[in-house]
């Protein structure tokens, strides 16, 4: 029995190690390419680099006058901004949508959920119209305001928020606590972990984001990098790519965020779904 | 004297309105005004500028006409169900496996590995996928020592934009699954075991069902996400130029139309996407709830 | 409530300060005051200080796909001219990756009246839309005192129904690149080779030696390129004047599939997938001898890097038989109507473009050479080069006599598209000729309808 139950147990280590390799290997090739030379790339892209090189990425910072990392931290600030305001705008909603009866919520909850459906693309002519109105074209504002209002999050922060006993406001009313103070003082603290990994998802969203930018900007030093990274070529030709510098960009914007997640993983995966899992 | 305090807070008919002010404004301002706008759209033949001219349907019509508009969809259809399926499965039983007994003290080192994937960003994950699938300079050609023409076979092209999509969207709804088996308590399942049902029957019977809501959640957001997909089979199947319509996904026929000036078809055929995926949520919403 | 209602508040006003930082600077001062004549000849010195005179102006122009080679051509240019430095300032923006974001944004600009770039890079294949619109300023004006010395393909390129519209980037005639070393070894002159036959003959030659050895790589996805280089070679089209789509029974239309397909199925077509990381190696192991593309290709092909191929490769036009036509057109530069400051834009480009020292340093930055009959004459592009096996000049100057501009419609963008979807069809054998022309002519008609009367 115990001898069964050790070979199960082998089984299962061995089976999720196996996957693990699977899913970590095309970031171990992204990371070895990095310090490939072209040469070497063309012979060799499955393995460790033989004879590692740093000149990618010294390429890379100059690469159009540094223009990588003033785009990296265009990309920084942008999804840091925008998960911000995300996430104030729709935890307010979504404490309104959990614990409060008003005229209309139902109707109003559905409404937003069947947009969701609606694809971004669609939208793009329109916005384009209206923030060229407002002179908001090659801004950072126009890559962080459209979006903030984001269902997605406003829907699995009012999950959780329903899971809120409903004592704890009730005692913070008969404290005296007014409707903003309960929401700050007893909501917010309850819901940081939830909020937190929202966070993370949407600075993930905003982070990957090309379609929108493309359109919306034309002076490359207001662009994220993600624009940059596919057409990396030092001289003028759109089309022929050198693909150990797109793989040092790749490396450049994955590395710092997969450093920041095994970090802060704990908090984040364990909070990631609790609104979902309870709806 | 305190009740009738409370009264007066809750009675306010305002707050909540308040509450939701902000988010229904950035809402309607940046969504349902340009949703609204596409959807008048698509009732006229507009180059973008100059006069839009109302030609009712017509639109709709010719993307019903047009072949390419149905290969497309199955496009899409192919990526969202081929990449699903396993997503799905892989996930939950990962999840199953990390969460079983004798491994579950390991779980700080399985879990972040296999969410991995979901932290690297789409772009580079694209890129990268390029270079391991390369029919002479990529990574299986090399290991395997063959030449397979992973991203010029078109057949072969939409597997390889299945295994990216199915390899990011692991980790995500493994996470999913792991929190929704956390939900459910070890008696639970020590009390199956005792009874003697084998672990596969404790899964099928006891843990699946317990699932159903976060299956539901995972299912539909699947769904919407994928019959969305764009940048993935763009950045990956594009040889430096579109990828060809034979594999390319339904939003492209959105951006080309938009791009080669014809916005009223293009947001015709955002219109038609918006109606597919409607149908398919409510498809699987009455799957999900038809027998209760 | 009071308390509700101010936080609420306050956080508009973050929202509000939070954006406030990235606002715009790119309204440039309208110029009412321009004085640039348009007839003025802006090639004489003396009438130039007149041209330049007045408020300084910025000048926005719209590139692709990256920024950095205008920033430095406008930088020397303008430091070579004091006195339209003294004048103009360029900013250069990018619209994108690739020809079709940039007619996306030139259309949006146009749509919203605002952000509008003064001077735009287009490819020939998006100028009809546009011209037949009525958007562009019209350039007859700016471009006759140099027109003598433009050669006359290159006209071609800068016209839309006999109307100046478009300055010239880069005039893309069709030209063969070749491995010099082994056509030689192997007694081939490409001057010789004159029909698909005898390409594929010669590459069959070459095989007897190098038995890996192939002349081209005509694959599924195919090329627009490639479709319309080879289709440039004819009269064929896909719509007659009117904009009825007719391919099915052009016969001009067939041949070019048949020629695509030809060469596609014949034992000199490598596998290998064009700009995929295998085709650099491709040319360095010696599986790719040779190329038929455009001119431009030159650059590309030195940006592989492939040091071991210097020295061995040469240009050619291609074999007689398809040699006429272009890879469409050109790429052209075009000034919005709508422009704050077109005539500015206009004399700016009309300099850049045709200035005989101008010429010089795009070539030296980009590798573009003029089409010019006088830089026909200059020992300046007509010397050996640094990489390849011959001077480019010459035989570029050569192909440009066969370049013939393809008749573009407003909707080419997606014409190309569709006729390449069923292209592929055939070339993989899923449809006969007739099948794919047939499908191709019907989902063009239900797509676009009929292309100038959109």
């Amino acid at each position: 029995m115990d001898r069964k139950v050790k070979l199960s147990t082998g089984i299962i280590h061995l089976v999720l190690i196996v996957f693990c390799l699977i899913l970590a290997y095309p970031i171990f090739v992204m990371v070895a390419g990095a310090f490939k030379t072209a040469q070497e790339l063309s012979s060799n892209v499955a393995g460790f680099p033989i004879n590692p090189t740093l000149d990618n990425f010294s390429r890379l910072f100059n690469y159009n006058s540094g223009l990588v990392l003033r785009t990296y931290f265009n990309s920084i600030f942008v999804s840091a901004s925008y998960t911000l305001l995300t996430v104030i705008i729709s935890s307010l909603a979504a404490f309104a949508f959990a614990k409060y009866k008003f005229k209309g919520k139902n109707v109003l909850f559905i409404m937003l959920l069947i947009t969701m459906m609606i694809p971004t693309e669609l939208n793009i002519t329109p916005l384009y119209l209206l923030f060229s109105k407002l002179g908001w074209l090659n801004t950072y504002k126009v890559q962080i305001i459209p979006g903030i209002a984001n269902v997605f999050c406003l829907f699995l922060l009012r999950q959780y928020m329903v899971t809120i006993p409903d004592s704890l406001i009730e005692a913070a009313r008969i404290d005296g606590a007014k409707d903003l103070r309960i929401f700050f003082k007893v909501i917010i603290p309850v819901s940081v972990p939830s909020i937190g990994a929202l966070a993370i998802l949407q600075f993930l969203t905003k982070w990957n984001e090309i379609l929108f930018p493309k359109i919306m900007l034309t002076k490359q030093d207001l662009m994220p990098i993600m624009l940059i990274l596919p057409t990396l070529n030092e001289l003028d030709s759109a089309r022929s790519v050198p693909w150990e510098l797109v793989l040092a960009g790749c490396t450049l914007v994955t590395i710092p965020l997969v450093i920041v997640f095994l970090i802060f993983q704990n908090k984040f995966l364990s909070s990631v779904t609790m609104g979902a899992v309870k709806g | 004297m305190l009740m009738n305090k409370h009264k007066v807070l809750t009675g306010s008919k305002v707050i909540p309105y308040l509450f939701i002010l902000p988010f229904m404004i950035s809402y309607i301002i940046f969504f349902l005004y340009p949703a609204a706008y596409s959807f008048i759209l698509s009732f006229f033949s507009y180059k973008g500028y100059g006069a839009a001219k109302f030609i009712g349907l017509s639109n709709y019509i010719n993307l019903f006409q047009y072949g390419t508009m149905w290969g497309c969809l199955a496009n899409t259809l192919f990526y969202f169900i081929c990449s699903f399926i396993p997503t799905m499965i892989f996930a939950f039983v990962l999840a199953l496996l990390v969460r079983s007994k004798p491994v579950k003290k390991f779980q700080a080192i399985y879990k972040p590995i296999i969410f991995l994937p979901q932290v690297c960003a789409v772009v580079a994950s694209a890129l990268c996928f390029k270079i391991i699938f390369g029919e002479r300079v990529g990574v299986i050609s090399q290991l395997l020592g063959t030449a397979v023409p992973f991203l010029s076979d078109t057949q072969l092209m939409r597997w390889t934009v299945v295994i990216m999509m199915t390899w990011r969207a692991i980790g995500w709804y493994f996470i999913i699954y792991l929190s929704g088996l956390t939900t459910i308590s070890d008696e639970i399942t020590e009390a199956a075991n005792i009874d003697g049902a084998k672990p596969i029957q404790t899964v099928w019977h006891i843990i699946m069902p317990l699932m159903k809501p976060t299956f539901m959640m995972a299912f539909i957001t699947n769904a919407i996400g994928s019959l969305k997909i764009y940048t993935e089979p763009n950045l990956m199947l594009a040889q430096s130029f579109d990828p060809p319509m034979q594999v390319a996904p339904y939003t492209n026929l959105i951006v080309n139309s938009m791009s080669s000036g014809q916005f009223g078809v293009a947001c015709a055929a955002g219109w038609i996407l918006v109606i597919v995926i409607l149908s398919l949520t409510l498809a699987q919403l009455k799957f999900f709830k038809g027998d209760e | 409530m009071k308390k509700v209602i101010a936080s609420i508040l306050t956080l508009v006003l973050c929202i509000g300060s939070l954006t406030a930082c990235g606002k715009t600077n790119n309204e440039t001062k309208d110029d009412g005051t321009t004085n640039a004549a348009p007839t003025a000849a802006a090639g004489s010195t003396d009438e130039a200080s007149g041209v330049w005179g007045g408020d300084p102006v910025t000048l926005k122009m719209m590139v692709f796909p990256a920024t950095e080679n205008y920033e430095k051509i406008n930088e020397k240019f303008l430091a070579a001219n004091p006195d339209i430095d003294a004048k103009v300032d360029v900013e250069v923006v990018l619209g994108g990756s690739g020809d079709g974001d940039v007619a996306q944004k030139l259309r949006l600009a146009l749509t919203s009246g605002q952000d509008l770039p003064d001077i735009i890079r287009l490819n020939y294949t998006q100028l009809p839309e546009f011209a037949e619109a009525g958007v562009l300023e019209p350039l007859g004006d700016y471009i006759v005192a140099y027109e003598d010395d433009i050669i006359d393909a290159a006209k071609a390129a800068m016209q839309y129904n006999g109307e100046y519209l478009a300055f010239p980037r880069e005039i893309k005639p069709k030209v063969w690149f070749y491995r010099a070393d082994i056509f030689e070894e192997c007694g081939i002159d490409p001057y010789e080779v004159k029909t698909i036959d005898d390409y594929i003959a010669a590459g069959e030659k070459i095989r007897e030696k190098y038995p890996n050895a192939c002349m081209e790589n005509y694959n599924v996805p195919s090329k627009n390129y490639d479709l319309m280089m080879m289709l440039s070679a004819t009269d064929g089209r896909f719509c007659d004047e009117e904009g009825n789509y007719n391919l099915a029974s052009d016969p001009n239309v067939k041949l070019t599939f048949e020629r695509i397909k030809k060469i596609h199925d014949s034992a000199v077509n490598s596998s290998v997938a064009e700009w995929s990381a295998d085709w650099a190696p491709a040319f360095s192991n010696g599986e790719l001898v040779s190329q038929l593309i455009g001119g431009w290709f030159k650059t590309d092909f030195m940006n592989f890097g492939l040091e071991d191929q210097k020295d061995k490769w040469a240009i050619a036009p291609w074999p007689e038989e398809i040699r006429e036509g272009s890879d469409a057109g050109g790429a052209i530069w075009v000034i919005p109507a709508n422009s704050a400051n077109k005539e500015v834009a206009a004399q700016y480009m009309s300099k850049l473009c045709f200035d005989k020292e101008a010429a010089k340093m795009i070539y030296d930055i980009t590798g573009i050479i003029p089409a010019s009959k006088s830089a026909q004459e200059d020992p300046y592009y007509n010397g050996e080069h640094d990489y390849y096996a011959s001077s480019l000049g010459p035989v570029n100057f050569e192909a440009m006599e066969y370049l013939k501009v393809y008749p573009y419609t407003p909707a080419s963008t997606q014409e190309v598209t569709i006729a390449n979807q069923y292209l592929d069809e055939y070339l993989l054998g899923d449809m006969t000729l007739d099948e794919a022309l047939e499908s191709a002519q019907r989902d063009m008609i239900s797509l676009i309808g009929n292309p100038y009367q959109q």
